[in-house]
């Protein structure tokens, strides 16, 4: 069973069980590796240090996996520089190497189909009112779009109108966010915005403010790590209560995905459980050999995406742990495999020689 | 000057103890005082029974027991007329814990007056350390003046007024730190020794080893050059070299005896194995042609070279991340051995070789050639300084 990306599109994102995923994303992201073996070096070179030949490769699990952190120190891309038409960037904090993904028109388009297919699926077809838990400096900088600007633009999709609830300071707009739900009073509305974001500048500064906000007819979607908030011990379930407590906000949808595999994003569902689509598959890796690791064994998440045209991404191994929970048998309905991220793997302990004295800045 | 000292905490030693160093009296190298006092921190460490749980603080209380204090002694010629030069600061590395007090002992032993900036972060190792150096100060206190211990977090105008009090300074830890210590000016006649970032190789004689009687024994000893600290050590080993005749066999023993006692003795971190692949595919990337010769057990990865480039150092792993070559003799490797090249750890390669070679080609790099098991020893003669030397002036009477 082999169909193009463009066919695939016009399957539903949930609908394809065990063997029939397998079956067409093995086509895919064979015919993606002999690509990016032919058309870009630095690939060829890694699977040659392997004895991996594309051919060589019997399923899905066979696939090399390339560290994510790889996009940060090398360029990695299978097209001509003039064929770019956009460069993502991960987000980093000053002075740390962040990914670099380049895109073509291809792939650029690819992302923005498959997010659109995925999320359709929670928010419905049509367009909704969004309230973007952000603030709108972050999209100033358009030639270079970090992972929060790009997954604005991206959900921009699924908004008919726009508006930031926070402003260039970072604190709550409560004008604008009033006037907003003013208009839109008795749609469903769309919020989205970045996990730590929301928690920090939406539900503490309302809850610290006393107000109430009536979004009971509306839904979040947010993502982008919980290290910061695991900090605060706070669990996915007291997040979204305590959203519910100032603003009787009924769905809460968190997502995984990453630059490096915009537009695959894994959303949650209303079980609490990380779903792939027929455009994405996860494989969880045992540590110790990188063997793949049963359900409800832990280990490194491997990350698969059939988008990725322009650059070797589409078999990556992430820096986070997680765990499989079952495959087309979860309660919500949906096929494909679902999963829990546990968080990012633990960083090894600096020993030796190596310079700590200027790292403990 | 004014001198300010806000935020600085005192482990041993007080703020005035610290203002009246420069007017101490250095002693004479390996001074009777100092020698009694590290025997006694000797003696009280091989007995304690907290110090027993850790083996780097216990090979600490080794170093200083009599018998290899005399060694050290014994190894250096007339002495007569040196002297400490001062007040020596010491720059301690933030990530070995017995580090500092290696630093400070060599300080001791050299005669000065010695201020000791600590790790920041929360070794087990050090508290103990201390104790037993407060411990042994309380039976010499006439030496207690000569030792100050302290921390502070990054404050330029501490490292400037530490640094105009002292004669040496000496910076461990790198690069970047080594970069910002020199920020702070030192007094007109005040040196600096700085330990930068360095890489260490091993050789090894695949028909000595395969003749080798006790493998498990030489895997441990390599294991204690490597994994004992994720070979992050700068003389750990990150590169094989491999010469003779058999090399297939002698790897496939070597690394079968490393991997079994490594597999009783190393937890892998998740981490490490996903940074082990990244530095498999950044070598692949940058120098097409190198092969992973190792299977899929992650606790050991082995990338063989095709070539041995200089640049490829750069790219060194750890926690298990071996490069290896099989080379025709010693002269292949020379290419490595530039100034970044600090130790030689070698096994069945006799001294004269390694001499001839040395001489013949005349390297950089390469400050030390040890062998297995002991690239982690620290001796007075360390990264190509002699601490004796350096710390000590000699006066030149002619009369």
């Amino acid at each position: 069973m082999s169909l193009s990306l463009d066919e695939m599109l016009g399957i539903a994102p949930y609908s394809l069980a065990r063997e029939d995923k397998r079956a067409l994303q093995l086509a895919r992201l064979k015919a993606l590796t002999a690509h990016h073996y032919a058309h870009c070096a630095d690939y060829r070179h890694m699977l040659d240090a392997q004895n991996i030949t594309p051919q060589s490769i019997q399923a899905v699990e066979d696939l090399p996996f390339l560290p994510v952190s790889l996009f940060k120190t090398l360029t990695l891309k299978s097209i001509a520089d003039d064929e770019i038409v956009k460069t993502m960037t991960s987000s980093g904090t000053t002075g740390q190497q962040v990914s670099r993904i380049f895109l073509d028109k291809a792939t650029a388009a690819y992302q923005q189909k498959t997010l659109v297919k995925i999320v359709n699926q929670f928010t419905g077809a049509g367009r909704l009112p969004m309230l973007v838990i952000d603030s709108p400096d972050v999209l100033k900088d358009r030639q270079q779009f970090s992972a929060r600007g790009a997954g604005i633009l991206g959900f921009s999709l699924f908004g008919a109108d726009r508006a930031w609830a926070l402003d260039e300071q970072m604190t709550l707009n409560l004008p604008v966010i009033e006037a907003f739900l003013e208009k839109h009073q008795g749609k469903r509305i769309l919020l989205f915005g970045f996990t730590f974001m929301v928690w920090q500048h939406f539900y503490k500064a309302l809850a610290a403010s006393g107000k109430k906000l009536a979004l009971d007819n509306a839904l979040l979607i947010h993502g982008g790590g919980w290290k910061k908030l695991q900090n605060e011990a706070v669990s996915p379930q007291a997040f979204a209560r305590c959203l519910h407590d100032v603003c009787n906000l009924p769905a809460v949808h968190d997502y995984y995905g990453m630059v490096e595999q915009t537009g695959c994003i894994s959303m949650q569902c209303e079980h609490g459980h990380l779903h792939t689509s027929i455009f994405s598959d996860i494989i969880i890796r045992d540590p110790a050999d990188f063997a793949c690791a049963p359900v409800g064994k832990p280990g490194i998440i491997q990350v698969l995406s059939l988008l990725p045209e322009s650059y070797p991404g589409h078999s990556l191994l992430t820096e986070d742990e997680g765990v499989l929970l079952g495959e087309d048998d979860c309660p919500c309905g949906r096929k494909g495999k679902y999963f829990h991220v546990i968080g990012r793997l633990k960083k090894a302990e600096l020993r030796g020689c190596s310079d700590t004295y200027a790292a403990t800045f | 000057m004014q001198q300010h000292f806000d935020g600085l905490t005192f482990v041993i030693g007080d703020e005035a103890q610290l203002q009246a160093m420069p007017d101490l009296a250095p002693f004479p190298p390996f001074a009777a005082e100092m020698l009694a006092l590290l025997q006694t921190f000797s003696r009280l460490t091989l007995r304690d029974d907290e110090a027993k749980a850790w083996p780097d603080v216990i090979s600490l209380g080794f170093w200083c027991r009599a018998a290899s204090l005399n060694q050290m002694r014994a190894a250096y010629g007339d002495l007569a007329h040196r002297y400490g030069r001062g007040v020596a600061l010491h720059i301690a590395p933030g990530n070995v814990a017995a580090n500092f007090a290696y630093s400070l002992f060599s300080g001791l032993l050299t005669g000065n007056a010695n201020i000791v900036r600590l790790p920041g972060r929360d070794h087990l190792q050090v508290p103990i350390i201390v104790r037993l150096l407060c411990a042994a100060l309380h039976e010499h206190p006439a030496l207690a003046p000569y030792i100050c211990l302290l921390r502070y977090d990054r404050q330029q105008g501490i490292n400037d007024a530490l640094s105009a009090l002292c004669d040496t300074r000496i910076i461990w830890g790198g690069d970047e730190t080594i970069a910002q210590i020199r920020r702070s000016p030192l007094k007109p006649r005040a040196l600096d020794i700085a330990f930068a970032d360095r890489y260490s190789l091993a050789a090894i004689d695949a028909d000595r080893y395969l003749a080798h009687a006790d493998k498990g024994k030489l895997a441990q000893a390599f294991f204690n050059d490597t994994l004992l600290n994720d070979q992050n050590a700068c003389s750990s080993p990150s590169l094989l070299v491999w010469l003779g005749v058999e090399t297939q066999a002698a790897r496939e023993q070597f690394w079968q005896h490393f991997q079994a006692f490594a597999a009783r003795h190393y937890p892998l971190e998740p981490v490490a194995a996903v940074n082990k692949l990244t530095r498999l595919y950044q070598l692949a990337a940058q120098y097409p042609g190198v092969k992973k010769v190792s299977d899929d057990d992650n606790l050991v990865v082995r990338v063989e070279l095709a070539a041995l480039t200089p640049g490829v150092m750069a790219l060194r792993g750890n926690c298990g991340f071996f490069m290896e070559y099989v080379a025709d003799s010693l002269n292949d490797m020379t290419p490595l051995c530039d100034a970044r090249c600090q130790t030689l750890a070698t096994f069945g390669i006799e001294k004269t070789t390694i001499d001839a070679w040395l001489a013949a080609r005349r390297p950089k790099g390469i400050d030390r050639v040890v062998a297995f098991g002991q690239t982690l020893d620290f001796t007075l003669q360390w990264d190509g300084y002699d601490l004796v030397a350096l710390l000590t002036r000699n006066v030149a009477n002619t009369l």
